[in-house]
Order: C-alpha cells, then sequence, then structure tokens
C-alpha cells in the first residue's frame, strides 16, 4: 500500500465515511471554543462587552449544535452490520444534547430549590424593595448571599447573613443592582449560554465569564444612578468579607470574589473605560469572524465528499 | 416534621397522629409510625424510649434544619455546575483582609470628600 492510498484511504473515513460526522462532534466545537476563549480576553468589562461577549459566549455552542443536527443521520440501514455502522454516529451526538438538556433541567431544578427553602420578603428588606417592583425572597441562611435566580420569573434572594451584614443604605444599592439584572433578563441569557457551553463544554469558557463580568457593570451603573457608587461600593465589601461565600454558577450573585477588584476600582476610580480598544475590536471580531466560519462546516464537508466521490 | 418543630419536645407516634387530625390530615398509625422511623433513619429525628412508648424529637431546629438545605443546594450547584467556581473559590483568597480593609478606607475617605 503506497502512501498515496493510505492518504486516501485516511481522507474516505475523515470525510465520507459512515464516521465522517464523529470527529467534528468534538474537534469542531473544541475549535470554536479555542477562538472564543482567546478573543474573549480582548471583551472589555464594561457594559460594551456584553454583546460581543454573548455572541462569544454562543459560537462554540452554536457551532456544536449545528455539528450535532449534521451528525443525526441515520442513513440507510439494511443489515445489523449496517445498524452500528451507521447510527453509531447519530448515537454519540444525540447523547452530546441529552447531557446538556438533562444538565440545565438538573441546574434549573436546583435553583427551584431556592424557592421552596425562601419565604416572602418582610420587614425591613420588604419596605426597601416594594418601590423596587421586584419579586424577593428572603433564604435562611447565615453566608452572606444576594443574588438573583429564575428564568421565567426572575427573583432576587436575599439572605439573613446578607440583611446582617448590609445597612439600609447599602440593601437599597444592592437590591437597585440585582434590580438591574432582573429587567435585563440576565438570568434567562445564562441560562441559554449555560446550555450552549455544555454542548460544546470546551476550553475556559472565557467568554461566558467576559459576559457575566459585563453585565455586572451595567447592573453596577444602573445601581448607581439610583443608589450612589459610595452605597453600593460599601455593599460590596459586606459581601465579600470571608465567610461571605456566594452561591455558584447558576445564579448570579451580587458579588464575586473574581470580579470584586475591578468592580471596587471602577466605583470608586474614575468609573472605567466605556468600550475595547482598536485593537481589541479588531480581534473580537476576527474570533467571531472566525468562529462563524465553523458553522460552515456541513457545506465544506459536502463538498469535501463529492471531491472524494470521484477518487475512491 | 412541621409538626414536631411545631412542638418543641419529644412526641410519641400518637401524639403526631393527633397534631395531624386536628390539622384535618388523618393518617394510621402504622403510616405515621412509618415516616416518623423513616425520618430517624436519615438523622433528622432523634428516637428515645420511655418504656413501651417511643418519643420523637428533632435534631435541628427548623431554621438549622433550612439553612443546612441552603448549603446544600449551593454545594451541589458549585460541585456540578461551572468551572467558573474554581476560579471564584482560587480568587476568594486573593480577596483578603487586607485588601477590603483598604478599600473601606478609601470609601470613608470619599465620603468625607463629598460632606466636606
Amino acid at each position: 500500500m503506497t502512501w498515496h492510498e493510505i492518504g486516501l484511504d485516511a481522507a474516505y473515513l475523515a470525510f465520507k465515511s459512515p464516521f465522517r460526522n464523529i470527529w467534528p462532534l468534538a474537534a469542531l466545537p473544541a475549535l470554536a471554543s479555542l477562538i472564543s476563549d482567546h478573543a474573549a480576553r480582548s471583551a472589555p468589562r464594561a457594559p460594551a462587552g456584553s454583546t460581543p461577549a454573548a455572541a462569544l459566549a454562543a459560537l462554540p455552542g452554536i457551532v456544536g449544535l449545528v455539528v450535532i443536527l449534521n451528525a443525526i443521520d441515520l442513513g440507510k440501514v439494511v443489515t445489523w452490520h449496517g445498524v452500528v455502522f451507521h447510527w453509531l454516529t447519530p448515537l454519540i451526538a444525540t447523547a452530546f444534547a441529552l447531557h446538556a438538556i438533562a444538565r440545565a433541567l438538573r441546574r434549573q431544578s436546583q435553583i427551584a430549590e431556592f424557592f421552596a427553602v425562601g419565604s416572602p420578603a418582610q420587614g425591613r428588606l420588604a419596605s426597601i424593595a416594594a418601590p423596587l417592583d421586584i419579586r424577593v425572597r428572603e433564604i435562611p441562611s447565615e453566608a452572606a448571599d444576594c443574588f438573583v435566580a429564575g428564568v421565567l420569573r426572575p427573583t432576587v434572594f436575599v439572605s439573613r447573613g446578607a440583611l446582617a451584614r448590609l445597612d439600609d443604605a447599602q440593601l437599597s444599592a444592592a437590591l437597585h443592582h440585582e434590580r438591574a439584572h432582573v429587567r435585563g433578563r440576565d438570568t434567562m441569557a445564562l441560562a441559554v449560554l449555560a446550555f450552549l457551553r455544555d454542548l460544546a463544554p470546551w476550553g475556559r469558557g472565557a467568554a461566558l465569564d467576559a459576559f457575566r463580568a459585563a453585565r455586572e457593570a451595567v447592573a453596577d451603573r444602573a445601581a448607581v444612578r439610583s443608589a450612589g457608587s459610595l452605597n453600593l461600593a460599601g455593599a460590596l465589601v459586606a459581601l465579600a468579607r470571608p465567610g461571605a461565600a456566594g452561591p455558584a454558577a447558576a445564579v448570579l450573585p451580587m458579588a464575586r470574589a473574581d470580579t470584586f477588584r475591578w468592580r471596587m476600582e471602577a466605583l470608586l476610580g474614575d468609573g472605567g473605560s466605556d468600550g475595547p480598544s482598536g485593537g481589541e475590536r479588531i480581534r473580537l471580531a476576527a474570533g467571531l469572524v472566525l468562529g462563524s466560519a465553523l458553522l460552515a462546516w456541513p457545506l465544506v464537508q459536502f463538498q469535501l465528499m463529492e471531491m472524494l466521490c470521484g477518487v475512491h | 416534621m412541621e409538626v414536631i418543630w411545631k412542638h418543641a419536645r419529644a412526641l410519641s407516634v400518637g401524639d403526631v397522629q393527633a397534631a395531624l387530625r386536628d390539622q384535618g390530615r388523618p393518617l394510621s398509625d402504622s403510616a405515621v409510625r412509618a415516616v416518623l422511623n423513616n425520618l430517624a433513619g436519615k438523622g433528622r429525628l432523634a428516637k428515645t424510649r420511655q418504656g413501651k412508648a417511643t418519643y420523637f424529637q428533632a435534631t435541628a431546629t427548623r431554621g438549622a434544619f433550612d439553612a443546612g438545605v441552603v448549603a446544600t443546594i449551593v454545594g451541589s450547584l458549585k460541585r456540578n455546575f461551572g468551572s467558573e467556581v474554581i476560579a471564584e473559590l482560587v480568587d476568594q483568597l486573593a480577596v483578603d483582609e487586607e485588601t477590603l480593609a483598604e478599600f473601606e478606607r478609601r470609601i470613608a475617605q470619599r465620603r468625607s470628600e463629598l460632606e466636606s
């Protein structure tokens, strides 16, 4: 067997055989994640970063969805040998999709438990939240938690520990911050992006982090306009003290330690930059264009198959 | 558990059955006993014997139980979802008391500047 024949056999296996859709299931979303992670480094931690970061965060998952749909092709099945031959790839693709759906459902069922243990706001919390027109629940925890959860009915959760740490002005600032998340439907966006991330769980997920950071900046600005930067800064410090274990990735917490420093600098300093620089814009655009190009994979594969048909 | 917490003392099967009946939820002796034994098996209730009677008492207050549930949910979310949580934990070490004190000092300074 010559090198030419080995090359043709490899090309047949990769682009024309019934297994041609197996390797793109992992390879293309992984490549898209790599591009997304790299480009997301240029996304600004400012309101202007929301849209590009969301697009970059969604891209690997959308690529994943395209290759999964492309792989769910049952083909012609005549024999038992054919069942394995033609259905192995669709089965693996379906498993990818079911895994993401199962994780999304599990995440939402765990968030629903917050609603079960939380009680309607009363006393000081209720009176401060009343003018803001938001759903607020108090959770019986001594940790300093203040976050938004819930996709269809986004609700602000404040723990007893947080209530004990925040004075009235700080609590009002924290609630204004959370109201911005509620009005921005950030939990809905986060749920969609987290689902897409589960379809392409490769790389660091830097774009999702950048999106969250940008949304925090949006919520901070809204809270500053209504409640003052010093009250919000005071609330962040109170919630960031050791022992204030913030909630996890599936909810939008008031104070995340990894965003704490730059948010504080933005609140106490000059407010930070508004948008990306020229170089950052180019890197963001290049990442989006390159990542989007991967969506054309089914067409490229079809062309390669056409080419190989005449050869092999 | 609601009945046990409400009474804040050790209750017999008959006590729990009577309390449930008063709430309009009549249950048989064996059903109540099975549920109480099940909760004792899970560590939610402590079981003691006085003569022939068995008494059940909550091992944690309502508040401590709810706090435990919240901690379990948050812990489970952290374990199962998101590499971001790892970043959060790493960065939590970076937000030390010194940094917090420095930010508090700057907040106080800005306040005094605004007031003067």
